[in-house]
């Protein structure tokens, strides 16, 4: 701090704010008050920030002591409208005015406004700037307003201010001065608070210096930082977790660093008697609602040892393991309790019980809809070649049965595990801990003597379970995954519930990705199209409605949610455009990516890329013209000019070549025959006559022969591989 | 020498008479939250300042385990504790209770932590956290937002102690059933017997005719009490709250299916949402008393 500048800190004390809410807040709150600053032509030279559970804080160094003055030149009224007689007019009154400047300082300057040159009159003055105490002053509410909280509250008596919890504390320091501000009743201060019960006196802070803030609160119990706080968990934890260990409970270690001012890790020990629970059980009992950090038994090839690593808001006290051992020990007990009496009741006697739990209001419940999720999951084996056409399920509706069908092993899997995959949610287990449906499922099937397979796909059903998780390993996984997302996604439209910008109650677009994914990464070469055709046709009739526009809708966002992942994955846009836009089938996710890649090397040839442009060029002269004409009314007996002849063979001579390419999926292949033979003729063919033709000929037969050739230029790479007048990219 | 678990609750009421709550009684109706307690329910309305403090028994059908899982239970009581407008040390004054308690807050590792509640079927919202005591959760703490469909402000907070949870946490014991009532009764003598047969009732006996046909009754019963001229709001309520109860059983019966399910919760938030408002008129009516030169709650001293 200089002379001439001084700091800004802000901290803003409140009842305990959500641990999920903090890094955005903390974001946000730096953020308009940088903003806010340099809109005020007091930008910061430093910024920093710290948030706790009980604490947003913002630190701006640096800042000048006032605003600069502005300098304001303005015009006003024209000469003539200024003066009448020699004498100022009101006009000319009223201006001097608002400029803050006596009538005779006011100077006529000549002006050109328009193609006109007048003489108008001129002002100019000098703003003051304003001290940064006062600008801050006045600032400080809209900072705090413009906090993002994902959920807020309202406690003020006839007040509509809002924040995530109670503010109950504003520290506004400028240099040494408080700033006079106040918000939603609380006015602003110098003394801060540390930790709620080790130091709970009042900090009165001398100036707003961010170091001393820091260290007096550290004092106090409070690490101001939360990056700080996740190193010191993250410290104490890595002798028990191990790096791997580490990274995968990063999430977990978040929270755990937004729900504490002081971290402390201890390890606590539980009854190995629990051991017996599947371990994902325990894990979940101890992540899922204690955030304790499952611990692994040293050399023992990775199983769970009975213990525990927790984090505490203070320091270490031996009342305090002994309470979180009890909670845990009641959360094993009462997990073991469920796992045993789940038991009791098979899987498959629980089918019946899916009818009391709801899917979408207007389609029913779970059991309703086990026969569509049967159908679509031996669809998408037959669209995979999984399974041949005339497969069948051994069949349809709710009863099991186990006699191997005609298609074999695979449609008994999925109709086995089409039955049950759900059944998991009437279990104890599932409804203590939600996050285990369709991991309790395959233990139970397992356990039942249900075969691995059909295990294994009641797990992967649920795969992938958020953007970038893991996806379903076996055949049946995949399809079984496959048919549950797809019931979802076309009952969502069906019902009106199609994912907004906002709104995505049954989590469409999650679903829309996950069978994306699934279809590129496990390599499945078929098309959504005939999966989502299979579901809208599965729909009962008082759902489905207008079943082709509902299909219309449902393959658009697809298309849609595709064309936003090959972009994210490096496709231009306009390439990918262009793909999308052609294919035999554009809904094969496998076959648009190898035609986007194929392209995308093209492009890279010199030769190909001068075809964008001439393609583009056959779209915009066919498309004015070419109503009625159709790509096949080629005569080429009437054939006169030798442009048009000559283009005419080039694509009769590769016509078969490229289509050969197209059909083995060569499409980097197909592009250079394609462009071998036609970007030559294509250009020659739009040259200025005489050396081209002029295809808007006046004589009918002549113009439609020329168009319809024009048609088949485009035509002939958009019919399997790509449009490659969409391929231009945009000026 | 931990506290009994009588002598819990005589705490927590004396406690709380001290901060100005007036120590009010249980309900004499069956409901599933201290919430629902017109004491907590209706007094979250309107201006009027409010601070009440009562033991509520809450019956939770579903969760009745025939007495053999040691912490679920198809009655147990909660301590509730509400006041309006929420003062600015809600949560010292919370502290301050567990003190009372004989909780040193320093030693432990005392939190708050995020859970917002709902309660749907009666159209309540609020915000605010359950409250850890080395990592057990013992108690609820939340601001209404909303209550009966209705905004609310003032804004009343809310504490619900779960009274066993406390008392297991201050005795050191296990299972709920072994907590010690008074000196030699334990809470297993006074609830073993009614919690098997409360759950058998509930699970296997429950007449489910009869079930529905009472809520049909009582529906009709608090819609006729609302559209009176003069609404008779607080007889109406017990009428709302009867159908609730009876809803609760049903369920426990497995005798309502997913697509009466909503329908049943329809027509108790809309009865509950019609005595919210009749609520408010009728205090409007009276001109508010409890606002009537009272900066200090009605509470006693």
């Amino acid at each position: 701090m200089s002379e001439q500048t001084v700091d800004l800190l802000l901290e803003l004390g409140a009842e305990e704010i959500p641990a999920r809410f903090l890094a955005d807040a903390e974001a946000g709150l730096a953020r308009a008050v940088e903003e806010g600053l340099r809109a005020a032509g007091l930008a910061p030279a430093t910024l920093r920030s710290g948030a706790t559970p009980r604490r947003l804080a913002v630190w701006a160094g640096g800042l000048p002591r006032r605003q600069a003055d502005q300098a304001e030149e303005r015009t006003g009224p024209a000469e003539a409208a200024a003066y009448a007689g020699g004498a100022p007019t009101q006009a000319a009154l009223k201006f001097a005015e608002s400029m803050g400047v006596p009538v005779d300082a006011l100077e006529l300057r000549e002006v050109t406004k328009g193609k006109k040159t007048a003489r108008y009159l001129w002002a100019r003055r000098v703003v003051p700037g304003r001290p940064t105490l006062e600008v801050v002053a006045e600032l400080l509410p809209r900072w705090i307003e413009a906090i993002p909280w994902k959920k807020s509250m309202r406690w003020v008596p006839g007040s509509k201010a809002r924040f995530a919890r109670p503010l109950r504390r504003i520290v506004a320091l400028l240099g040494g001065e408080v700033v006079p501000a106040a918000w939603a009743g609380v006015t602003a201060g110098r003394a801060t608070q540390g930790h709620r019960f080790l130091a709970p006196d009042a900090l009165e802070l001398a100036d707003a210096s961010w170091e001393a803030y820091v260290a007096r609160l550290r004092a106090a119990h409070v690490v101001v930082d939360p990056a700080a706080r996740r190193a010191a968990i993250e410290d104490a934890l890595s002798p028990h977790l191990g790096p791997a260990g580490l990274e995968r409970r990063r999430a977990l270690v978040d929270e755990v660093a937004g729900l504490v001012e002081e971290p402390l890790v201890d390890v606590g020990a539980f009854d190995p008697r629990y051991l017996r629970l599947p371990r994902i059980v325990i894990e979940e009992a101890m992540t899922g609602h204690q955030r304790f950090f499952p611990l692994e038994a040293p050399g023992a090839g990775g199983a769970l040892a009975p213990r525990f690593a927790y984090v505490a808001n203070r320091p270490f006290d031996p009342v305090i393991r002994q309470g979180n051992e009890r909670v845990l020990a009641a959360r094993l007990d009462d997990a073991l309790f469920f796992f045993e009496l789940d038991q009791k009741t098979p899987l498959d006697q629980r089918i019946d019980r899916l009818d009391e739990v709801v899917f979408m209001q207007e389609l029913g419940s779970y059991k309703a809809r086990i026969a569509r999720v049967d159908g679509l999951a031996l669809e998408a084996a037959k669209a995979a070649g999984f399974a041949p056409e005339d497969a069948e399920s051994p069949r349809s509706g709710t009863r099991i049965t186990r006699s191997l069908p005609r298609g074999g092993a695979l449609p008994l899997h999925l109709h086995l595990a089409a039955q049950l995959a759900r059944t998991d949610l009437t279990t104890e287990v599932v409804q203590e801990m939600p996050a285990l449906q369709g991991e309790m499922g395959a233990i139970y099937a397992r356990l039942q003597g249900q075969p691995d397979e059909v295990a294994d796909a009641i797990r992967e059903a649920w795969l992938p379970r958020g953007e970038g998780g893991a996806l379903p390993e076996t055949r049946a996984g995949m399809c079984l995954a496959l048919a549950d997302r797809l019931d979802t996604i076309v009952c969502a439209f069906a019902t009106g519930r199609a994912p907004t910008g906002s709104k995505d109650p049954f989590m469409v677009r999650r679903s829309v990705l996950g069978v994306l994914r699934i279809l590129r990464e496990r390599g499945l070469d078929l098309g959504y199209g005939r999966l989502v055709r299979a579901a809208v046709a599965a729909l009962p009739d008082g759902v489905a409605g207008d079943r082709a526009a509902l299909e219309r809708q449902a393959l658009d966002y697809f298309r849609e949610r595709l064309a936003v992942m090959m972009v994210e994955g490096g496709g231009r846009h306009e390439l990918v455009r262009a793909v999308l836009g052609a294919g035999r089938d554009p809904t094969n996710v496998l076959d648009a990516w190898a035609r986007l890649d194929a392209l995308q090397t093209l492009g890279d040839d010199p030769g190909f890329g001068r075809l964008f442009e001439l393609v583009e060029r056959t779209r915009n002269i066919t498309q004015k013209n070419a109503q009625g004409v159709d790509a096949g009314d080629v005569d080429a007996g009437a054939l006169e000019h030798p442009a048009e002849r000559a283009l005419w063979a080039a694509l009769e001579g590769c016509r078969d070549d490229v289509r050969g390419h197209v059909a083995a999926r060569r499409y980097v292949e197909a592009g250079r025959a394609y462009a071998a033979a036609l970007a030559g003729p294509v250009h020659t063919f739009f040259e200025p006559a005489p050396a081209g033709v002029f295809v808007m000929d006046e004589d009918a037969r002549r113009r439609t022969n020329r168009l319809a050739l024009l048609l088949q230029v485009r035509a002939l790479l958009a019919e399997g591989f790509a449009d490659l007048a969409e391929a231009r990219p945009a000026k | 020498m931990a506290l009994s678990f009588q002598e819990i609750v005589l705490e927590l009421q004396r406690y709380w008479s001290r901060q100005g709550c007036l120590v009010v009684q249980p309900y004499d109706a069956p409901k599933g939250a201290g919430t629902l307690n017109p004491h907590t329910f209706l007094r979250a309305l309107g201006p009027e300042p409010w601070r009440a403090a009562y033991v509520e028994p809450s019956r939770r059908p579903t969760d009745g385990r025939y007495g053999e899982n040691p912490f679920r239970l198809q009655h147990y009581y909660q301590f509730q504790c509400v006041v309006k407008p929420a003062p600015a040390d809600a949560q010292a004054l919370y502290e301050g209770s567990l003190r009372a308690l004989g909780i040193d807050v320093v030693k432990h590792d005392l939190r708050y932590v995020e859970d917002d509640w709902e309660q749907a079927t009666f159209g309540c919202a609020g915000l605010g956290w359950e409250v850890w005591l080395d990592g057990m959760e013992v108690s609820q703490f939340t601001y209404f937002q909303q209550v009966g469909g209705l905004e609310v402000d003032p804004i009343t907070f809310e504490i619900t102690y779960g009274l066993e949870r406390l008392a297991m946490f201050i005795q050191g014991k296990a299972s709920v059933f072994e907590l010690e009532w008074a000196p030699g009764v334990t809470y297993g003598d006074v609830h073993l017997e009614t919690e098997r047969q409360g759950s058998r009732y509930h699970f296997e006996e429950a007449c489910v005719d009869t079930l529905a046909r009472r809520f049909e009754e009582d529906q009709g019963e608090a819609f006729r009490l609302l559209i009176l001229e003069h609404p008779l709001v607080y007889a109406a309520y017990d009428h709302v709250l009867a159908c609730s109860h009876a809803f609760n059983v049903l369920q426990a019966r497995g005798a309502i299916s997913v697509a009466q399910r909503q329908v049943y919760v329809n027509r108790i938030r809309n009865l509950a949402q019609r005595t919210a408002e009749a609520f408010v008129r009728h205090r409007e009516d009276l001109g508010h008393p409890l606002l009537r030169g009272a900066a200090e709650p009605a509470g006693v001293a």
